[in-house]
């Protein structure tokens, strides 16, 4: 068994070794064709990362403008804003906290009002297609701290009814306006009144003094005669 | 986010002021009432009463009394199908009687617009604002 095992080991070897001394080796060929290479395409981007590319691309499509775009970066937390939507209907509100994000279009508005003593909150995507249009209504000439100011809910810088508020204050300004015309209008009147009196004192005057003179003229006639 | 124990204000002239929800209905366990859901619940205060010059008291319900009512405000926030997230301040609701009819003639303050769609047109009609 064993000298047969020796053998055949011995019987391997040498075609091993007459094949390297060859130089050859041996390959299969491939039955399959090569697939087609093609040129590459252009590059969309140049270095860019793929998110800030894609952000700008759905930015240029909701946004094609660039209003939202400006709007985002003027509005700040503080200010009362009018959204009205494609239908017409319009929502009033202070702006509590503006979430941006990257800047880009899940980037939304959240809107505080009080209606009937009810605290409403708002969430308003900033790039909806639904909205017609963002109006700035007031600016407070003193902004509270913060971007976020989610911590004025119910204390005592909580928003107020701001359409009845922004209502009242028309009313008062239109009031006011009235009172000014009115004075406007007393102090004319007094001044007319003036100028009135005076132009008949002026006038009395003349013909006091014209008078006069008729009086003297008639009394140097008296004595010439 | 309302489910049992919860306390609601009440938004109509029916007498109750202050429920609490023992049963959110047509929901799975473990789940929360929200807008436009039907729960049923239990007075905790109501109005004093008060007789008319007829003789009728006001109230319809009275303290301890079991009735159905529909959520019309929640304080969890919940989106619109637009992208829009709404929340209010308070958890409130409506009485109603078992047909869906509000058992009061009158809400008194803002509700959810999404009423308009469910079958609770005459509750949002009957509210002095939509929201």
């Amino acid at each position: 068994m064993l000298g047969i095992i020796s053998s055949s080991k011995f019987l391997v070897r040498p075609s091993i070794i007459t094949t390297i001394q060859n130089g050859t080796r041996s390959f299969t060929t491939l039955k399959k064709e090569l697939p087609t290479v093609y040129e590459p395409l252009p590059k969309k981007r140049t270095g860019e990362s793929v998110l800030a590319y894609l952000y700008q691309k759905m930015l240029n499509k909701y946004d094609p403008s660039g209003r939202r775009r400006i709007l985002s970066k003027t509005l700040r937390a503080g200010d009362v804003i009018r959204v009205t939507y494609l239908d017409r209907t319009d929502v009033v509100g202070r702006i509590i906290a503006i979430k941006r994000g990257d800047n880009n279009v899940g980037s939304n508005i959240l809107i505080r009002n009080k209606l009937n003593k009810v605290g409403v909150e708002l969430r308003i995507p900033l790039y909806s297609p639904k909205l017609r249009n963002i109006e700035v209504i007031q600016k407070p000439e003193v902004r509270l701290a913060r971007n976020k100011q989610y911590y004025i809910r119910n204390t005592r810088l909580d928003v107020q009814d701001v359409e009845s508020s922004m209502k009242r204050k028309e009313a008062k300004k239109i009031k006011e306006t009235e009172r000014k015309d009115e004075k406007k209008k007393l102090r004319d009147q007094k001044a007319a009144k003036l100028a009135k009196t005076a132009a008949k004192r002026e006038a009395k005057n003349a013909e006091h003094t014209s008078n006069s003179h008729v009086v003297e003229e008639l009394s140097k006639k008296t004595e010439s005669t | 986010m309302i489910y049992l124990k919860t306390l609601l204000n009440v938004v109509d002239n029916s007498g109750a002021l202050v429920v609490e929800c023992i049963k959110v209905l047509r929901h799975g366990p473990r789940n929360c009432a929200k807008i436009g859901d039907e729960i049923t619940v239990v007075v905790k205060k109501a109005r004093a009463l008060q007789t008319d010059i007829t003789g009728q008291s006001s109230n319809k319900v009275k303290r301890r009394d079991i009735c159905r009512a529909v959520v019309v405000r929640q304080k969890a926030p919940f989106r619109r199908p637009d992208g829009s997230v709404v929340r209010f301040d308070d958890n409130a609701c409506v009485l109603i009687n078992k047909n869906g009819e509000p058992l009061g003639t009158r809400v008194s303050s803002v509700v959810a617009k999404e009423l308009r769609e469910l079958e609770y047109t005459k509750i949002a009609s009957l509210a002095p604002k939509s929201f």
